[in-house]
């Protein structure tokens, strides 16, 4: 699998990524980071494009930078709105292919097939320079996947699609990941991501700040209490016993004496107690909701 | 060609250069010496030139001072400093290298495709120009050994002019400036100048395989005149030749090729 290992990547004085180190498992990845964060410069480096100025990037143990043994393995959609314009869809996509080693009616072939799974059809055989943006980015999208890689990295692949594209996208990205493959989106809207998967990566500053299961993630922001909603008959009498536990920081009233939000520093003890007391009595709890763990609360928490 | 990614990228270049603007601008070089040709006559008779200019005379001094000094480099230069320069300029680059084709075989097949078509074109001018130069002439058949020896010339200028170039195009970051530089300074002036110097010159040496030069009658002509042997002329283009394209692949295969937009991440 790809493996990236104390990457650094510097542009003159400038540093795009900093010492990041990170696996890819298969299925689907996000990738988060504000602009300038150092998400493209990854990609770029995981893509065999850049060559790192310190550590490595290697696919099933060969490095990645313009080694075509690694190359056939990985697909790259990048996020800059660059085509050969002059050519169709299903032409640049031939071509795209045959540099991969198909033969043209193999090409054409596996055109078809990737065309099918970015549900884009009869528009692709226009001018790539007559295509709107969305269009555009799905052929960029159909080029990645027409020689059927183990590894799919995904800049902004969203960008300029209209909501259906978008749900059509989103829903043939969650299929290249449940076939097995290492899929990696880059994105810097978090529901876009949510909608694809629960693991992250987030780079900030060209570091990596986290990686793993958002609420894996979240659990591990210690300095941050978890915020956790309660809707409940007696507010006053469960905010009592609340506030003696060790592991609420602290407990807030809301717009009226039933709604409370806990400030948590230890989930599980919480977690614990809370079902102990349930089980003691009738509390009257009508709404649990952990208000920050979400992919939004843990990307705010870590880059602000 | 077996290599289906040599195919597809010798085809999509030839297309590049035949089905785009740039085409005009290449038309327009290959049919200038016919058209100075024309002129030529035309002048000649209506008795306007005074010196005696047959038809050879014409044709070589054409040779020499349009195809050989001014179109094929202008032609190289302009796609030769484009050839991997143009996918930089447009973003498409991380397509080519991105794929799993050695990025040597890229760059000399892309070559291979510029050097085809403009020798095409190039041959087509010198062609062009020794038929119209030559009609009615009774020694239109005499010359033809010199007319093939024009079309190899022709070619091997292309050949080397075109490596030239296309390394320049993948070394520097102004790539038409210092071209025209070296293509129109260095080549024509120092190529001039006596002594060893102008051995650095492509022009001097392709100036020597000439089949046909203009005769030496003035003082140009006789500092341009070349006393090497053709041998050793074509030991020193095979020789450049082969330095500029090892050295463009050697810059290519390390050569980064980003996907980036300004503001991006």
């Amino acid at each position: 699998m790809i493996k990236v290992q104390k990457v650094s990547k510097w542009y003159g004085l400038v540093v795009g990524v900093n010492r990041i180190s990170l696996e890819l498992e298969p299925g689907v990845t996000g990738l988060l980071g504000v602009n300038g964060a150092g998400k493209s410069t990854l990609l770029n480096l995981m893509a065999g494009l850049l060559k790192p100025s310190s550590g490595s990037v290697s696919l099933d143990g060969e490095k990645i930078f313009a080694n075509p043994d690694a190359l056939r393995k990985v697909g790259y959609c990048p996020s800059p709105d660059s085509l050969y314009d002059d050519l169709t869809g299903v032409e640049f996509l031939i071509f795209m292919g045959r540099l991969s080693g198909m033969t043209r009616k193999a090409a054409l072939e596996a055109a078809d097939r990737a065309l099918e799974s970015v549900a884009m059809g009869e528009e692709a055989r226009k001018r790539i320079r007559s295509m709107s943006k969305g269009m555009r980015q799905k052929v960029k999208m159909a080029q990645a996947v027409i020689h059927d890689p183990e590894v799919i990295l995904l800049d902004e692949p969203l960008n300029g699609m209209d909501p259906p594209s978008r749900a059509q996208t989103i829903k043939a990205i969650r299929k290249w990941g449940e076939e097995g493959r290492c899929v990696l989106v880059s994105s810097h809207l978090l529901h876009e991501v949510e909608s694809m998967t629960s693991r992250i990566v987030l780079v900030h500053h060209g570091k990596l700040l986290a990686s793993g299961e958002v609420p894996q993630v979240r659990k591990a922001i210690s300095s941050r209490p978890m915020r956790i909603f309660i809707r409940v008959a007696d507010g006053r009498r469960l905010a009592v016993e609340l506030v003696a536990w060790t592991s609420v920081h602290s407990v807030s009233f809301g717009k009226d004496a039933g709604s409370l939000t806990v400030e948590v520093t230890d989930a599980a003890d919480f977690r614990e107690k809370l079902t102990l007391l349930l089980a003691e009595r009738e509390t009257g709890i009508e709404i649990l909701n952990p208000l920050d763990d979400n992919l939004s609360a843990v990307f705010s928490y870590l880059v602000a | 060609m077996k290599d289906e990614a040599m195919k597809a990228i010798f085809s999509h270049t030839i297309r590049r250069m035949t089905l785009s603007t740039k085409v005009i601008f290449f038309a327009l070089l290959v049919i200038l010496p016919w058209i100075m040709v024309l002129f030529l006559r035309l002048l000649i008779a209506a008795g306007s030139i005074k010196v005696s200019l047959g038809g050879v005379t014409l044709y070589s001094v054409l040779i020499l001072t349009d195809v050989m000094s001014f179109m094929v480099p202008v032609l190289t230069l302009y796609f030769g400093t484009s050839l991997i320069a143009d996918d930089v300029e447009a973003g498409t680059l991380p397509y080519l290298f991105g794929r799993p084709v050695r990025r040597a075989k890229i760059y000399l097949t892309r070559y291979t495709a510029m050097v085809f078509v403009l020798t095409v074109g190039t041959w087509l001018s010198v062609g062009g120009s020794y038929v119209l130069a030559m009609a009615g002439s009774r020694n239109f058949h005499r010359e033809l050994g010199t007319l093939l020896g024009d079309l190899v010339v022709a070619g091997l200028s292309v050949l080397v002019y075109g490596a030239l170039f296309s390394l320049l195009g993948l070394v520097l970051r102004k790539p038409l400036f210092w071209s025209f530089l070296i293509g129109f300074g260095w080549e024509n002036m120092v190529g001039w100048l006596p002594g060893f110097l102008k051995r650095f010159t492509l022009l001097f040496h392709l100036h020597t395989l000439l089949p046909n030069p203009p005769g030496p009658t003035g003082i140009f002509q006789n500092m341009m005149a070349s006393s090497e042997s053709r041998f050793a002329a074509v030991v020193f283009l095979g020789v450049y030749l082969a330095l500029f394209l090892l050295t463009a692949c050697f810059v290519i295969q390390r050569r980064e090729a980003p996907a980036t937009e300004k503001g991006g991440g």
